[in-house]
């Protein structure tokens, strides 16, 4: 009876250190590959599970406060969710710079965007997507496939070659 | 070959000759200029930290590197323009200077202009007797993981002459790495010996990563890229962010002796490979020492390193390119071979 209550609280505890911490699925960002999924803070300061947001043609963006063209490629982001429609693509930010949810809430009020933005500051995150610089987008199919991984400054018509080579028919 | 000016732009050439005279300018007759034998570049600089669109929260706090007199370069007649009073403070552990202000809000159109007059010199191996063993210690970014000091083990072997390891690795890196541009780079040492791409912050996170696991100090320094001696113009301006921030580092050779290495410059340009190992090309200004910095005061943010102003609004960074932007105007007085 001991040794089944002592299995019932081991359990409990397992499953409490997997829901109250971020988890990351564990694999690599990789074109032709599934996304690397984690439990991520957003700018309400809860935890969201990234394989669930993405529920359609997503593209994943990784940015900072110091970046121009990181700033300018948010410009774009806003332009192409406004021409596609947001039923048809998602588009998440991921400030790596971020801890909490101060600098992100901060960093959508002073450059209006909606789409959802989130605090991207963690070691499992940078390497799981091998983040070493910014901007970086990674455009991401509605069967969580990663499609492209760009690294470099974009310009809007290769912006939405990428896109529509997500998009579903 | 006849040249026939009339009166008027006799004149004007006149005034603009006498004018770039008087400026400190000197004659320049297109002669080529091969890099390696340049010794110093002396330069007229004008620093400009504008703000864009004021940030919304409260609270403005602003850190302004300023840049360093050491055995590189020669600082002198530096001022700095600002309605707002300011301090020069150091940070506590590297001894940065920093020109630092705040206030509770800034408009758009508030400028904060810096100038001076930069003599940057070829220099090579420094002597600095200043503790290596802060040196020693890797921030944040600069881990190494097994793939990374089993590269070195296999590399270096028993070899033990800070020279010959710095070579081998400086050798090794550069090989195994390709140069992107115009990105913001994060230095991740892991990544980077992963990925095997990167700009100057990159080749350097990774190059001292690997001394440092060889017991072996290296100081980061940091400051903006100049145009080469070879393409500059006697004007110029360009802007003063990530994107043109530069680093290199200094490893120590022993007896107080620090040697300088340049990778990411020795990729972009091979002819300078074996110059830069053990030498600069008067092409940079530097502005501060190390990486994960803390400031004076401290700032809320995290500072990986320090080349160009830092700004925060209610203790959150604003955002470059859209609340502010830094513009580095030069003219160039002369080159010294």
């Amino acid at each position: 009876m001991n040794g089944l209550r002592r299995l019932v609280t081991g359990v409990i505890v397992v499953c409490f250190v997997f829901l109250a911490f971020p988890v990351f699925a564990g694999v690599s960002v990789k074109e032709g590959m599934p996304v690397p999924t984690f439990t991520m803070l957003d700018e309400t300061g809860n935890y969201v599970d990234l394989a669930g947001l993405i529920d359609r043609p997503t593209i994943i963006y990784f940015t900072h406060n110091a970046c121009w063209y990181c700033e300018q490629i948010i410009r774009q982001l806003k332009r192409a969710e406004a021409k596609f429609g947001k039923e048809k693509l998602k588009i998440i930010g991921v400030n790596v710079m971020a801890k909490d949810t101060e600098l992100i809430k901060a960093y959508k009020e002073e450059l209006g965007f909606t789409f959802l933005m989130l605090a991207g500051n963690r070691d499992d995150v940078l390497s799981a997507f091998k983040i070493n610089y910014v901007p970086v987008l990674v455009f991401v199919d509605s069967s969580k496939t990663v499609r492209k991984v760009v690294g470099h400054y974009i310009h809007d018509p290769q912006l939405e070659e990428n896109i529509r080579n997500i998009l579903d028919d | 070959m006849n040249i026939h000016l009339s009166r008027r732009e006799f004149i004007a050439g006149s005034l603009l000759f006498a004018g770039h005279l008087l400026a400190g300018g000197r004659l320049s007759f297109a002669e080529p200029v091969d890099d390696s034998e340049v010794e110093a570049v002396e330069l007229k600089i004008r620093y400009v930290t504008e703000i864009q669109k004021p940030p919304k929260r409260k609270g403005i706090r602003i850190w302004i590197p300023l840049p360093v007199n050491d055995p590189g370069q020669e600082i002198t007649d530096l001022s700095l323009e600002s309605r707002l009073p300011y301090r020069i403070t150091e940070d506590p552990v590297y001894g940065n200077r920093m020109a630092y202000m705040e206030t509770e809000r800034v408009e758009g159109g508030e400028r904060f202009v810096m100038s001076f007059r930069i003599k940057r010199k070829a220099v090579g191996v420094v002597q600095d007797d200043t503790d290596p063993s802060r040196d020693l210690k890797p921030s944040e970014w600069e881990r190494w993981d097994k793939g990374i000091t089993e590269f070195v083990d296999r590399l270096v072997g028993d070899e033990s002459d800070p020279v010959k390891i710095g070579r081998m690795l400086y050798d090794a890196i550069i090989d195994r790495m390709n140069y992107i541009h115009e990105v913001c780079g994060r230095g991740v040492s892991t990544i980077t010996f992963e990925e095997r791409l990167g700009r100057c912050d990159e080749f350097h996170a990774l190059f001292r990563t690997m001394m440092m696991y060889r017991g072996i100090p290296v100081r980061w320094e940091q400051g903006m890229s100049l145009p080469y001696p070879s393409e500059i113009k006697e004007t110029g301006e360009f802007e003063a962010d990530c994107i043109n921030a530069r680093s290199w580092a200094r490893f120590h050779i022993g007896e107080g002796r620090w040697m300088p290495v340049d990778l990411s410059e020795a990729k972009r340009r091979p002819h300078l490979r074996d110059y830069y190992f053990g030498r600069l090309v008067p092409n940079r200004m530097r502005f501060s020492t190390g990486r994960g910095l803390t400031l004076n005061p401290p700032q809320k943010g995290i500072i990986n390193t320090f080349a160009y102003t830092y700004i925060e609004a209610g203790g959150i960074p604003v955002i470059y390119g859209h609340n502010y932007r830094n513009v580095i105007n030069y003219g160039l007085v002369r080159i010294e071979k």
